[in-house]
């Protein structure tokens, strides 16, 4: 206790010298926290996009190599209605698991009755899609995701086949339109005048009618009517130009076919995925089924969230060990001051038998003291700019997206904690670091060479 | 002497009935893909004919027919089999293709190098006008099946042909298309194909072989194939209408 | 810890200490040959100028430093034989240290100043410490003081609190170096004084260095050194 009190004692007493390491200390805690709150940002938002709404699920089963190939050869790589039915079979028994979705990707070329574009198209179970939207963490996370550009959800539109469309497309075949804003136009009769004469592009503008031309799986031309319920930003310049989404129904429909790309499985915990996929595997071997089972966060299903994750890891580890370095220089510098000033303290204890242990503890006490109060400042003031940027309402537009997005800041307990920890080690092991190996000199030393 | 002339002007004559009448001098290398094109359909006057295709797709196998109806560089090709498909209808309107099907409110338009079904591509479907698509240099001369070809380097003029580049052997004799490789931008062979030419189409009176038999295989993997089964070709009054992409709302 | 004999059964006894050391391009003798024995209780102080080798001895007694030669005895232990880490355990149960600065912790109170030693001293228990503590805090008379800060005392007062740390474990041997060479001469006397009377109560050996002769009438010994030698 009486070294407790030295360590304290000794901290106060030099408040003025303390400033600047404290500060440092404090600085250094709140740009931690900032950068592991961005980080946490966009990891729960991708996360929240990628499990949500790219219809992935947490875990998801494909055929063998399907996940690559369902979409180029649908007939060898999609799931019967067999394979369907024995999955939902497994998944019946999985602990854990919200919601079962199917899901069916195709491409094709997609027309406004005067020039073509190639689409990707998803088609996914509307049910799904409604859960999904009503659910908490995909209104607070992907909030712009989930606002049309234009129109309404396919289940608030009139009925028909609908498909929604990314603003790069829309735009590339023209179309500004969605269904439940136009009245619907009488038969076209002239294809020449509707494409080519005078208002033609105000005309397709306003038609929200499109036609979608596919491959089926049985290698033949089809080609289905459909009208634009909503216009949507991917949220990536990549997919911008090419993304349609439909009810699966729409697809299987143009396809003609019954199969799906993949089963996707929300579960009530994301953190349970990989427990869940191992048992999921396990259970399907047990059944003799021979299925792919791939989990949300994989690279090869979520490069965008893998590989910005991995950057944004990288850059923070890189910002770490530059404020690392500088706190331990901080600490450094004040505990070596400190040291010699007060070397004749530390000569008279030893003098009285204390080893080198103890000294180090008084100055490993000045040090934790030094690390909570710059800790509790740096994370007070990590907390305020938070909020006040999160009220700032400032957007920008990362590289490679689509659209603005809201610039935030939320750090999880989880990344507070870990950041406090680990300045907390930091300063109490440059501390001791130091306070050891000056205080190693001898004890006449330390009695005649005080500062 | 008149006896000789009389000989010589028979032989000349009997020479004339028996030789192609569009035969072109062996050296244009222009008129020679036009006597190549019209041996697949490259014919200015209304024609028509039927075409089956049979494809064997990664171990499935498929097969369509369509009825065919061209008059110069227009085309309208209707699906007759399967049920499924029947009433579908691809439009040639010189370089612009239009996919069209009743229950739709527009047609759409779709690319010649699309595929059709198998190995075969929407340009391959209607009749052949290389002669305008592509810029053809004679590489040299090789014998196909006994038969002395004229090997051609065919480079697209544009975006809108079927292939980028293909290699094409014309028979020196025959003046039609034997053999093809159809290649990407860089030469590579993506597709082979070989011409069966066992029947004639009577036009302006004369009697011009008529594509039979086209067999398109998959350069990688030869399994994959496509056989059009060209059949009764005869020159057909074709209304102007029925090219008219407006007409197919109707 | 060997038990040794020193030289005619003294308490403490140094035998031909030597001690040199480097001052730049120079060497310094600062020991040299020394021979002296101490009986148990004696109130002994060694005079002799600066430089004359007083705080060099008074090193060698306190296992703060080491001879290039010779030996020292304290209660029968052989005191250059010991480890660093039973050296340092030494100095807590065997020794006491007064220092010319008083070297007191000037954020802790005279109390916890006094308690220090104690706290890694395995021969007191821990249940005897606050008594020991106070008893000495009156012995020398702070009681008054004995929660205040140690920045807020006078010189003479911390060289007090001093006296009472280096006497609250007990010690054979309390070393002092110049311990009233920074305090006025009413204040130095009574500082004697409380030594005096800590020696007289405790029968604790004091050895301390001066250059003040108005000390040495009231001591019972005096050494004198002159240039590392002992001259009487």
């Amino acid at each position: 206790m009486i070294l407790a009190k030295l360590g304290i004692r000794n901290f106060w007493l030099q408040r003025q010298r303390n400033l600047f390491a404290l500060s440092a200390i404090a600085i250094g805690v709140t740009g931690l926290i900032c950068i592991g709150g961005y980080i946490d940002r966009w990891e729960h938002t991708l996360r929240t996009d990628t499990i949500y709404m790219r219809g992935q699920g947490m875990v998801s089963i494909y055929r063998k190599n399907g996940w690559l190939m369902s979409r180029s050869l649908p007939k060898k790589f999609s799931l019967t209605r067999s394979d369907q039915d024995k999955i939902y079979a497994i998944i019946e028994k999985l602990p854990g698991v919200e919601r079962v979705g199917s899901v069916l990707n195709g491409s094709g070329l997609i027309s406004n009755g005067c020039h073509s574009q190639p689409f990707e198209i998803r088609g996914y179970d509307l049910a799904v899609d409604q859960w999904m939207r009503e659910r908490p963490i995909v209104k607070k996370w992907c909030a712009n995701s989930l606002r049309f550009i234009r129109g309404q959800s396919f289940a608030t539109t009139a009925p028909g086949p609908l498909i929604g469309i990314a603003t790069g497309l829309a735009g590339l075949i023209g179309k500004s339109a969605v269904k439940a804003l136009t009245s619907s136009a009488g038969p076209l009769t002239s294809l020449t005048e509707y494409c080519s004469g005078p208002g033609a592009a105000a005309r397709i503008a306003e038609d929200s009618n499109v036609q979608l031309m596919a491959m089926t799986a049985s290698g033949h031309f089809n080609a289905t009517d459909a009208d634009i319920a909503h216009v949507f930003s991917t949220g990536s310049k990549v997919n911008e130009d090419t993304q349609l989404t439909a009810p699966l129904s729409l697809v299987q429909d143009l396809l003609q076919t019954d199969r799906v790309s993949s089963v996707a499985i929300y579960l009530e915990d994301f953190r349970r995925t990989d427990a869940v996929a191992r048992d999921l595997r396990e259970r399907l071997s047990q059944a003799g089924l021979s299925y792919d089972v791939h989990v949300w966060n994989e690279r090869k299903l979520s490069p965008m969230y893998s590989g910005l994750m991995n950057f944004l890891h990288a850059m923070s580890l890189f910002c770490t060990l530059l404020i690392g370095s500088v706190v331990v220089l901080a600490v450094v510098n004040l505990t070596t001051m400190n040291v010699l000033q007060r070397s004749r303290e530390m000569g008279t204890l030893k003098a009285m038998g204390f080893g080198s242990g103890a000294l180090v503890q008084i100055f490993f006490v000045e040090a934790a003291v030094l690390g909570v109060l710059g800790c509790l400042i740096g994370t007070g003031i990590a907390k305020v700019l938070a909020i006040g940027i999160g009220h700032a309402g400032i957007h920008f537009t990362p590289p490679g997206s689509s659209v603005a997005q809201d610039f935030l800041i939320v750090p999880d307990v989880l990344t507070i904690f870990e950041v406090v920890v680990f300045v907390l080690a930091l300063v109490a092991l440059s501390a001791a670091a130091t306070a050891w190996a000056l205080g190693r000199r001898s004890c006449l030393d330390l009695l005649t060479h005080s500062a | 002497m008149l006896r000789v002339s009389r000989l010589v002007s028979w032989t000349l004559a009997l020479y004339a009935v028996a030789s192609p009448a569009y035969s072109a001098p062996s050296g244009d290398v222009l008129s020679l893909l036009r006597d190549a094109d019209r041996g697949r359909g490259g014919i200015q006057q209304g024609l028509g004919w039927t075409v089956s295709i049979d494809s064997q797709d990664d171990g499935d196998s498929s097969s369509t027919t369509y009825q065919v109806r061209t008059r110069g560089d227009n085309a309208y090709v209707e699906v007759t089999a399967p049920a499924r498909s029947k009433g579908e209808v691809f439009l040639f309107n010189d370089r612009t293709i239009w996919f069209f099907k009743p229950t739709l409110k527009k047609p759409v338009a779709i690319s010649a190098r699309q595929k059709l079904t198998g190995q075969a591509a929407n340009g391959d479907i209607a009749s052949t006008n290389y002669a305008r698509d592509y810029d053809a240099k004679i590489m040299r001369k090789e014998p196909v099946n006994g038969a002395s070809c004229f090997v051609l380097d065919l480079k697209s003029k544009h975006d809108s042909t079927t292939y980028d580049r293909i290699r094409y052997w014309v028979s020196e004799k025959r003046r039609l298309g034997i053999k093809a490789e159809f290649l990407s931008l860089e030469g590579k062979i993506l597709k082979k194909a070989e011409f069966k030419y066992d029947q004639k189409v009577v036009v302006d009176g004369k009697s011009l072989d008529f594509v039979s038999e086209m067999i398109i295989v998959d350069a990688l993997n030869s399994a994959n194939r496509s056989v059009m089964h060209y059949a009764k070709p005869a020159i057909v009054k074709t209304p102007d209408s029925l090219f008219n992409v407006n007409n197919l709302l109707r | 810890m060997d038990v040794v004999n020193g030289v005619g059964g003294a308490f403490v006894s140094l035998e031909d200490l030597h001690r040199s050391y480097q001052l730049g391009e120079a060497r310094v003798e600062a020991l040299r040959g020394i021979n002296l024995q101490l009986k148990k209780g004696e109130f002994t102080a060694i005079l002799g100028a600066s430089g004359s080798g007083k705080s060099t001895l008074l090193n060698m007694l306190g296992c703060i430093d080491v001879p290039n030669k010779g030996r020292v005895l304290i209660d029968g232990v052989d005191i250059l034989r010991l480890t660093e880490g039973a050296k340092s355990r030494f100095r807590n149960e065997r020794l006491g240290f007064i220092f010319q600065s008083f070297n007191i912790i000037a954020v802790l109170s005279v109390y916890d100043n006094i308690m220090l030693p104690l706290l890694i001293n395995p021969l007191i228990p821990a249940s005897e410490r606050h008594q020991r503590v106070m008893d000495l805090i009156v012995d020398v008379g702070l009681e008054p003081q004995a929660r205040s800060l140690s920045n807020k005392l006078s010189g003479g007062q911390r060289q007090r609190v001093a006296i009472a740390r280096a006497l609250v474990t007990d010690p054979v041997l309390v070393l002092a170096d110049e311990p009233t060479a920074n305090l006025d001469s009413e204040t130095t006397q009574q500082i004697i004084d409380v030594m005096m009377s800590m020696n007289a109560k405790r029968h604790v050996t004091f050895f301390f260095s001066t250059h003040d002769e108005k000390l040495i009438r009231q001591v019972n010994r005096v050494v004198r050194i002159k240039d590392g030698r002992i001259v009487e």
